[in-house]
């Protein structure tokens, strides 16, 4: 099976790194030596998101280091009843390898990050699912693992949308669900940053924002650089799919549950600290707290300004 | 040594690798307009010089009246070439190259600045120098501060700005460990800020106890980022002589990845912002901007000059020089040009100093000679007057609100 062009060698290594698939550093952030190949102005930009570029504090407030000091990367969905501990949900496919599912549920379980199953929990992992918080009377039983039902299951609290410039029925859709989730799977034109930006300011204006999370993701997100960026757009946490699935070597691999296991924890593991490193150097101590919806700590580089007035994010060398 | 054959897209392609070589090896200009700048998205390659497209045959007459000399910091410090090689440390680099480089400077009459992490003995000897001041005072004492032309202070880097200076433990050998104070073999991560500069007053105020302890000059490095022209009038204001800007792109002996690929911007663009800013507030004569990311040429220095520059930085290029292949494994410390690797005791890993400063030596002639030969087809007869002329470039392919942002014209 051909991987999307989006997914360079470059891309995947990094990834295989951090989940120990290769190499000997497994869940560190990958170090790299002399300038950038990145895009937008070596490598080609694919998305809007390889045109934005993080803030780094310098002299105007001072960074953090997250070698020794704090950076709180977890984030509260469910007006606070769900609270992982980085903005990330894991997106399973349900024909998936049952090997590799069974090991992401687990991984999630005990990364603290919850986990998309799309219809419900194979037989043999429902325990992993008790902690599902979509299902208000489970609350405070199990606050960590979760996972995420589709719309018309008995426990979807939540609304899946395709990425979308309309927001003519968001106040209506938001209406008695705690979250919307903009899922790339269901198809949409849009870039995944426009529908987040657009969706985030339409539930601030609309008063709603603070009850109803914000779930963004698909095939297209490749790492935590993009995570970050689609967070500071507004998503409160960010769906993998595809990168879990090449992080731990699928579709070649032949490995069993234990070692996948051990590759999406050391994953995820991974992840967050280059979360950490990302909002260190931006002076950013909590994620919850000061990320989500950020624009400020974006500037984009080449980016028309149609789309630039769309995420609402400033050009680079703007103050 | 050979290029290895590149796989992966490379500002540093085969075409600018040779074009430094060439020059490193015989000392005189290549070509007069940079003929590898089609083969990347770069902004600086979008922006070119009006007297290349209107006369793309021309060739240089009176080149050699054409004068590159400079000074920084008020005057205080003269030079011979709009050049300075960047901040390297001893450390990142094998000692070796670090001495080539000091040496290049002193040769040639332009700066080098010596990095994070103490001298080498033999750095010391080298009066062109800048010495720095960063994070974890690594090697830091007085008489280090008071060896060179200036201080430096480091803020941050163009590959990692927010993120200190990282020398993997692999390279922490027993002359590192003297020269920084640290133990062998452990990692040597330097503090992500200065943990006495927090804000703009405390930059102040080491700027003026680093001036009353040495009365040198100190001038500010600082990564480029969002809110650079700010921070640009804020270092001249608090008194520092000039700013260092490491934009997007620019080199490293190890980062994290992530923080490379996805941290700052474009020098481009943040010098002429820097430069129109400092100029609408009275705070730019005298005080000096180096411009540092992807110098690739003196083409590229000479747009950047114009862009509002007075002096660029070569990091990378000075690499290349002296036989950098580009194989980005300077963090695993088996640098196969010995200039990156781990200093052993081994003599066969040790690199020749005089062929090395040789080659860096003669780059620096052959930059300056070519962009002499600019100097003369833009029509103006020094590199200082080249400084903020952004009526002499133009745009093409590159976006309305960006060449407003740069004060640059439309092709």
């Amino acid at each position: 099976m051909t991987k999307a062009v989006w997914w360079t060698q470059r891309r995947i290594r990094h990834l295989q790194q951090m989940a120990g698939t290769v190499g000997r550093e497994s869940a560190e952030p990958p170090i790299a030596s002399m300038g950038s190949t990145g895009p937008p102005h070596i490598e080609q930009p694919y998305f809007i998101r390889d045109r934005l570029v993080c803030d780094g504090a310098q002299v105007t407030r001072p960074s953090i280091d997250p070698y020794r000091e704090p950076v709180e990367t977890h984030i509260y969905l469910h007006g606070g009843s769900i609270r992982l501990s980085m903005p990330v949900v894991v997106k399973l496919d349900p024909e998936t390898d049952p090997a590799f599912f069974g090991a992401a549920v687990k991984a999630c379980y005990c990364m603290n990050v919850l986990v998309d199953v799309g219809r419900r929990l194979p037989m043999g992992l429902e325990r992993y699912g008790g902690g599902m918080m979509a299902d208000i009377s489970l609350r405070g039983r199990a606050p960590f693992a979760a996972y995420v039902s589709t719309p018309g299951e008995p426990l979807a609290d939540i609304v899946r949308i395709p990425p979308s410039e309309d927001l003519r029925s968001v106040g209506v859709l938001a209406k008695g669900v705690w979250g919307v989730y903009v899922d790339e799977d269901l198809g949409g034109g849009v870039g995944l940053e426009v529908a987040v930006s657009l969706l985030d300011r339409e539930l601030r204006r609309l008063g709603l924002r603070n009850r109803v999370s914000l779930i963004a993701g698909g095939p297209t997100v490749r790492g935590s650089d993009d995570i970050y960026k689609l967070v500071a757009l507004g998503a409160d946490a960010v769906a993998l799919t595809k990168a879990v699935e090449y992080a731990v070597g699928l579709p070649e691999a032949r490995v069993g549950e234990e070692v996948l296991l051990e590759r999406v924890e050391n994953l995820l593991l991974g992840i967050q600290r280059e979360l950490k490193l990302l909002a260190g150097a931006a002076g950013v101590s909590s994620f919850f707290n000061t990320l989500v919806g950020s624009r400020e700590l974006l500037r984009a580089v080449e980016l028309e300004r149609e789309v630039r007035l769309k995420i609402g994010v400033k050009q680079a060398g703007v103050g | 040594m050979k290029i290895p054959r590149q796989t992966e897209p490379e500002f540093w392609n085969v075409e600018r690798i040779e074009h430094i070589r060439h020059l490193a090896r015989y000392g005189k200009p290549v070509w007069v307009w940079d003929r590898a700048k089609h083969t990347s998205r770069r902004i600086l390659d979008r922006i070119r010089f009006r007297a290349e497209l209107e006369n793309p045959g021309a060739e240089p007459a009176n080149a050699a009246s054409a004068d590159t000399s400079t000074t920084m910091a008020y005057g205080q410090i003269e030079m011979t070439s709009p050049l300075y090689l960047g901040d390297m440390s001893f450390g990142a680099l094998s000692g070796i190259p670090n001495i080539a480089l000091a040496r290049t400077a002193d040769i040639t009459g332009i700066v080098t600045g010596t990095g994070e992490g103490g001298l080498h003995p033999e750095v010391r000897k080298c009066r062109r120098i800048t010495v720095q001041w960063a994070s974890a005072r690594f090697g830091v004492d007085i008489d280090v501060l008071n060896t060179g032309l200036g201080i430096v202070i480091k803020i941050g880097q163009g590959a990692k700005p927010g993120i200190g200076g990282h020398l993997p433990g692999v390279k922490v050998t027993k002359p590192i460990s003297e020269t920084r104070r640290i133990p062998v073999g452990l990692d040597a991560i330097s503090p992500a800020p200065h943990h006495d500069i927090y804000s703009i007053e405390d930059l102040g105020q080491r700027i003026a106890a680093l001036k009353e302890a040495t009365g040198k000059p100190v001038f500010v490095k600082v990564g480029v980022t969002n809110y650079i022209a700010y921070i640009a009038t804020g270092v001249a204001r608090m008194g520092a002589d000039g700013i260092i800007m490491d934009g997007q792109g620019a080199g490293t002996g190890a980062a994290p990845a992530v923080v490379r690929d996805n941290i700052g911007l474009p020098i481009e663009i943040a010098v002429s912002v820097v430069d129109q800013t400092l100029r609408r507030e009275g705070l730019r004569e005298g005080f000096t901007v180096v411009a540092a990311g992807r110098v690739s040429s003196a083409e590229d220095c000479a747009k950047l000059l114009a862009l509002g520059a007075d002096v660029a930085s070569l990091g990378t290029a000075a690499l290349i020089a002296m036989g950098c292949v580009m194989v980005h494994k300077c963090h695993l410390g088996f640098c196969p040009t010995l200039l990156t690797n781990k200093i052993e005791d081994n003599p066969a890993k040790l690199l020749s100093l005089e062929t090395a400063t040789r080659w860096a030596v003669n780059m620096v002639a052959g930059w300056t000679e070519e962009l002499r030969n600019i100097l003369d087809l833009v029509g103006v007869s020094s590199a200082r007057e080249l400084v903020g002329r952004r009526d002499l470039l133009v745009g093409r392919n590159v976006g309305e609100d960006e060449l407003r942002l740069m004060g640059v014209g439309a092709a």
